[in-house]
């Protein structure tokens, strides 16, 4: 029989830190996309680049791959995913788009290291068909292998 | 045969409510496994009940194991980030805080970053270097000392330009030059407080610190 006591303190647990996630993954995410979207249309509309001093980007990816992969890896945190059905989906989901827009960020923001219309046109056109193509390819791999609730 | 109808209406009227309960147990999982357990469930001792459990428990961290290698993937993934994203390597040594002080340095290397003082003793000015070998050609190197804080520069030499202008990072940026004439470093846009440079002459190994404006020019004037 299990320890109700221990099971209750886990709960517990799991749910200060879903608050966390709430604020610090899923905040943090929405906030940083609305950051490098902002950053690709500045680039494109000043023909300067996004350095590090502007915005760390392997930070961040850093940091978000490790806070959503300790709540897969960590069984007391895992529960979050089963009290909530929703939020495993809407988890990986959220970090893939993360990625696939951080990634047309760094693209962008490597073409615009150079003043050069015809080198800023070309990344902006390889940023864009990145974006598409990771976009379908994530669709497509999630047609045939839906996400599904734990 | 009416008492024989209605024992065979009432086994039948058992077996409904039979298959029913059968019916809601499984509604959740159409599985015959489950279906089993299911079924087996409300009419168990207390062993089955924990039996039951344990089973459960193991078909539950079957489902998870592959969220549990997806969240060390991911974890390792970030260890990874985090150790390319190494940040800037700030330089505190003497030679660094001599380069500093004194805007020029003998013994500084390409691509040192110095955090402290980039607003102290910045002057922009234009210098005059002597070439003392009979080499023809020379390579320059062009980093930003300070912070990466979106500056561009354009390099001229003898009044042609060399490239595009170009964003000035903490990784110096290579060029090969005539070892005599005119170098000019124009400031194209300026990220904060001023476009900082250094720029490291390969004949002599000596590295000048600088700082020049938006629209206007710093000299480097390669005399034998």
């Amino acid at each position: 029989m299990r320890n109700i006591f221990w099971d209750r303190c886990c709960n517990i647990i799991a749910a200060i830190f879903f608050i966390y996630l709430l604020w610090r993954g899923f905040y943090g995410i929405f906030d940083d996309v609305k950051y490098m979207i902002y950053a690709i249309f500045y680039m494109r509309d000043n023909q300067t680049s996004f350095t590090s001093f502007d915005f760390d980007i392997f930070y961040s990816l850093g940091s978000y791959c490790f806070i959503f992969g300790i709540t897969f890896a960590i069984p007391i945190l895992r529960k979050m995913y089963r009290a909530f059905p929703w939020l495993y989906p809407i988890t990986l989901t959220i970090l893939l788009d993360y990625v696939i827009i951080a990634l047309g960020y760094m693209i962008l923001s490597y073409g615009y290291q150079i003043i050069n219309v015809s080198r800023n046109k070309m990344f902006f056109i390889i940023m864009i068909v990145q974006l598409v193509v990771c976009r379908v390819s994530m669709c497509i791999y999630f047609k045939f292998k839906p996400i599904r609730h734990i | 045969m009416n008492k024989e109808q209605e024992s065979r209406n009432t086994n039948k009227s058992n077996n409904y409510y039979d298959h029913s309960y059968n019916l809601l147990d499984s509604n959740a999982n159409s599985n015959a496994k489950s279906n089993e357990i299911s079924s087996t469930y409300f009419s168990s001792s207390v062993d089955d009940i924990v039996e039951n459990e344990y089973i459960e428990e193991i078909e539950r961290k079957e489902r998870e194991k592959p969220l549990f290698i997806l969240g060390l993937v991911l974890i390792c993934i970030s260890f990874c980030f985090i150790y390319l994203d190494q940040g800037t390597k700030w330089d505190n040594s003497k030679v660094a805080m001599d380069a500093l002080k004194y805007r020029v340095s003998t013994e500084l290397k390409p691509g040192t970053a110095m955090q402290s003082a980039k607003y102290e003793n910045e002057l922009s000015k234009d210098v005059k270097i002597k070439n003392n070998t009979n080499k023809k050609k020379t390579k320059i190197w062009v980093w930003d000392y300070a912070d990466e804080d979106g500056d561009y520069v354009q390099i001229s030499v003898n009044g042609k330009e060399i490239g595009d202008p170009f964003l000035i990072l903490n990784k110096p940026r290579v060029f090969t030059i005539p070892a005599e004439g005119e170098i000019e470093i124009k400031g194209i846009k300026d990220g904060i407080n001023g476009i900082s440079y250094a720029i490291k002459f390969d004949f002599n190994g000596t590295s000048y610190l600088n700082l020049v404006n938006e629209g206007k020019v710093n000299k480097f004037s390669l005399v034998k």
